[in-house]
């Protein structure tokens, strides 16, 4: 347990490095500041960031309605990277660092939080003893207009969850093995349960970043997934390639380097020692024993629909050897 | 620029007006100093349980004496009149005390006004934002929510005030398709923000029955019969009303010409119009 944590009080690392975004940080600390949750302590880290930028942020902070508080709560730090790296894991690191909240959480500036989400997820915490409790997430999509006026905005075209309502039902945190589907914002860690050495993200990873520091977590603790279909945070996709997430993919650079953290993933996956009930292992089998006997493998062969076909196949390749590779059956 | 921000509050918590208070005053704040904005309230609450008053955080807040709770539409009227009669404000802006303005709502309010004069302008709720549709160019949308809503005082002059029948709810609707009716446009500020919980909140039953008996009011005033009907079956069938509880009907209708009543969208049962979502 770490020393010094305030308890009850949430922290959220904001991570900026764009200082022509404020507008979008805005956003996100005036969610922030609409949360039910309470104390709530915002921690800023900026790339690379002079002083002029440091004070706007300071600025844009003190004009949220935050709950008043007798000490300044807040903070804003700037880290120096060099700028041939992507420094969003070194940004995280010093952000957990000065955060001192008991309960912790992340959130990209372009993104936002729903008013419930910390006072759902905490109390979540709180009622099932787990030290990770995760919410639901919906996806935004905007795209850039600029109305009769001459005056640009995000326009958002649709919403839709991020999971399905049936994969809802089905996730676990065994799941998490297979690939990622927890966006970094929508959970909370209470990190008086967690061994404050694992709260760490790996500053050589500049994707998958925050599946890597989950795959650590699934190892050693349980999640709570009560509110999987509650959502309690915006993931915002734009048209204008502005998202914190680097999504060209026809980019030989951008491939390249989803490519390495791709193998860094998987190379943790081969040596991660999980710990599992025995409950949850006997249920594991149990579907994949199901999945047999439903001849799955060998419809998907022969059937027709080549495309979905091969998908679900691949899906089951990697629970395969999800099965086989990454459990070592120590429980 | 004179304004006033209206507010009606009804057992709502201390947190959240001292949040509303807050807020406000960071919008104020912001705005250039020839504008000025005066903040007026009316507590719809029991005399018993009354809520905190808001010049515990805001001094010159003015308070309206309560009448108890004469619904939502009676009491924002009341506000509106004094704000516009006695303080000869040029516009009105209504607010939730459930909610919180940006910081540059307020600023971002006048410059839509200074653009679109005649426009009933409507704040973007956030984070979850309204769905319903509106143009991305021109900004119009089929009707503005009250939850954060711009009334110049010429619409307040041309239109009226809302429409008092409407206990809550859906008086947002009627005012905004009036408006429409009489020409002038309905647009959402997408740079004006206006922070509300709407993800997620619990529904309580009396919040359902008057949704229903104000769609059955809106129905029968706009001359919907299907919607009309549709909203005073299900009052009576599910929702526990005989035809001697529900609410008395106007003996008149207004009356509106086919042309002023293509504004109205009844097809989409409460969206009132195409939703992106």
């Amino acid at each position: 347990m770490v020393k010094g944590l305030v308890t009850d009080q949430m922290s959220v690392v904001v991570r900026f490095h764009d200082p022509q975004r404020l507008n979008q940080l805005d956003e996100a600390l005036f969610s922030l500041s609409f949360q039910n949750y309470t104390p709530i302590q915002v921690v800023v880290v900026v790339q690379n960031g002079n002083p002029s930028l440091i004070q706007a942020i300071e600025e844009l902070i003190s004009k949220q309605p935050f709950q008043v508080s007798t000490e300044p709560l807040h903070k804003v730090l700037s880290v120096e990277v060099p700028p041939s790296q992507d420094g969003r894991s070194i940004l995280l690191n010093q952000g957990i660092h000065a955060a001192n909240g008991q309960y912790l959480g992340f959130l990209d500036y372009d993104d936002t939080v729903y008013p419930v989400s910390y006072s759902l997820l905490i109390s979540r915490i709180k009622n099932s003893g787990f030290p990770i409790a995760v919410g639901g997430c919906r996806i935004a999509f905007q795209r850039l207009v600029t109305d009769l006026k001459g005056n640009s905005y995000y326009f958002t075209k649709s919403k839709r969850p991020y999971l399905s309502p049936g994969e809802v039902l089905n996730k676990s945190k065994l799941d998490l093995f297979l690939n990622n589907f927890i966006p970094i914002h929508s959970y909370v860690l209470d990190r008086k349960q967690i061994d404050p050495t694992m709260i760490k993200f790996n500053p050589e990873l500049s994707c998958f970043e925050d599946y890597e520091f989950l795959l650590k977590c699934a190892a050693q603790y349980e999640f709570d997934f009560a509110e999987l279909a509650t959502p309690v945070v915006e993931y915002r996709i734009r048209n204008d390639g502005s998202n914190t997430i680097p999504t060209e993919h026809n980019n030989p650079l951008v491939k390249q380097k989803w490519e390495n953290a791709q193998k860094i993933i998987d190379q943790l996956k081969s040596h991660l020692l999980v710990r599992v009930t025995a409950q949850e292992l006997s249920q594991l089998l149990k579907e994949r024993h199901q999945l047999r006997e439903m001849g799955i493998f060998h419809n998907i062969q022969k059937s027709g629909f080549f495309k979905l076909g091969r998908r679900l196949y691949q899906t089951l390749r990697k629970f395969r050897i999800f099965i086989f590779r990454s459990f070592r059956y120590n429980d | 620029m004179h304004l006033a921000v209206g507010v009606v509050t009804y057992h709502n918590e201390i947190q959240e007006l001292a949040r509303f208070c807050k807020a406000f005053e960071i919008a104020v704040q912001k705005m250039p100093p020839h504008h000025s904005v005066a903040l007026i309230w009316i507590d719809n609450g029991h005399p018993q349980k009354p809520c905190t008053p808001l010049s515990q955080w805001i001094p010159q807040a003015v308070c309206l004496p309560s009448e108890g709770n004469v619904g939502y539409t009676r009491s924002i009227n009341r506000i509106m009149r004094q704000a516009f009669e006695k303080l000869g404000v040029d516009a009105f802006v209504s607010a939730n005390p459930d909610g919180a303005f940006h910081h540059l709502t307020l600023e971002n309010f006048i410059r839509h006004h200074l653009s679109h004069p005649t426009a009933l302008l409507e704040a973007k709720q956030f984070p979850e934002e309204h769905p319903k549709v509106f143009d991305p160019q021109t900004l119009e949308t089929p009707w503005s929510s009250g939850c954060c809503l711009f009334i110049p005082k010429l619409l307040y002059k041309t239109i009226g005030p809302l429409d008092d029948q409407f206990f809550m709810y859906m008086e947002d609707v009627d005012f905004s398709w009036r408006t429409r009716a009489m020409g002038f446009p309905v647009k959402l500020c997408p740079d004006a923000l206006y922070a509300h919980a709407v993800v997620n909140r619990s529904v309580n039953e009396v919040s359902i029955h008057q949704h229903y008996l104000s769609a059955r009011y809106l129905g029968w005033k706009w001359g919907h019969r299907r919607f009309f009907r549709w909203a005073e079956k299900t009052l009576l069938k599910k929702k526990g009303f005989t035809r001697q509880t529900l609410p008395e009907l106007p003996k008149q209708r207004p009356s509106f010409s086919w042309k002023q009543k293509r504004v109205t969208c009844f097809g989409k049962v409460f969206s009132f119009g195409e939703r992106r979502w």
